[in-house]
């Protein structure tokens, strides 16, 4: 399920796949991405834990204030909304997928849960493919941005955070070589 | 400080379960909306996985759903 690099998987389709269209790399971020959101979703957790321990230690009476059982429907709602950030924040990394397929890429976007972007370039529109790995983490866990110039409407695609960029940039010149070589209007 | 203290309409009772409400019926609209793009994602793109995210959509929203009643069931028996 938390696998972000995908060759030649079974199982996937997607909006508007033509007849004969097969999708050779299908690609989210890698998932270290998530690893700042976890750290912030394991703080926020610790947050009713660290405001009860404070009460206990100075003896507060804090049911004089409110009363107990909404402290405890309180706390609820605290961890649920924690659940909520780090589940969303699982959903829009799950969404937002690269698609190299025979005949074109695709840049599936979902910005925040109200917008939704699907961008696609043919492969014999791309002209140039580059990939850009730095920082240790990425260099550790072999991940990083891969950047193509088209001469289809949107110029530029960026699938950021991809594992493996190198050998997604050679697949992406690998298919669009082969795209090139191929007559108008045939899908091999 | 009384007007914060006594039990008033602004008293830090009241506004402690306004917020309580507010904060519950936010949530709830948040994972509606969550199950939404869900929905619309599964659409996009159909792969084995989309329908276990689904289920955690839904019982998000039920688990929502039941913190507020919970907390209007409180507000409401004068708990």
């Amino acid at each position: 399920m938390f696998n972000s690099y995908f060759e030649n998987p079974s199982g996937i389709s997607f909006e508007g796949q033509e007849p004969g269209e097969k999708v050779i790399l299908f690609l989210r971020q890698h998932f270290v991405v998530l690893i700042s959101w976890f750290v912030v979703v394991t703080l926020m957790s610790l947050v009713p834990f660290a405001f009860f321990g404070l009460v206990s230690f100075f003896e507060v009476d804090i049911t004089t204030v409110i009363s107990g059982p909404y402290w405890i429907v309180a706390t609820l709602l605290w961890f649920l909304i924690t659940f909520g950030v780090l589940f969303e924040k699982l959903v829009s990394w799950f969404n937002n997928t690269y698609i190299l397929t025979n005949e074109r890429i695709i840049d599936v976007d979902f910005h925040n849960l109200l917008s939704k972007k699907v961008s696609y370039a043919h492969l014999d529109n791309i002209e140039d493919v580059s990939q850009a790995v730095g920082g240790i983490a990425r260099l550790f866990f072999d991940y990083g941005h891969v950047h193509i110039q088209t001469a289809a409407e949107q110029r530029e695609f960026d699938f950021h955070s991809v594992p493996q960029p190198a050998k997604v940039s050679l697949a992406i010149q690998k298919e669009a070589r082969l795209e090139k070589a191929e007559p108008d209007g045939v899908i091999q | 400080m009384d007007i914060f203290f006594d039990g008033g309409l602004f008293s830090f009772e009241t506004i402690f379960k306004a917020f309580l409400v507010l904060g519950s019926v936010f949530y709830l609209v948040f994972s509606l909306l969550v199950l939404k793009q869900v929905n619309v994602t599964n659409r996009t793109v159909q792969n084995n996985e989309g329908g276990t995210f689904k289920f955690i959509s839904i019982l998000n929203i039920g688990a929502s759903a039941a913190v507020l009643l919970l907390i209007l069931g409180l507000i409401f028996t004068g708990a």
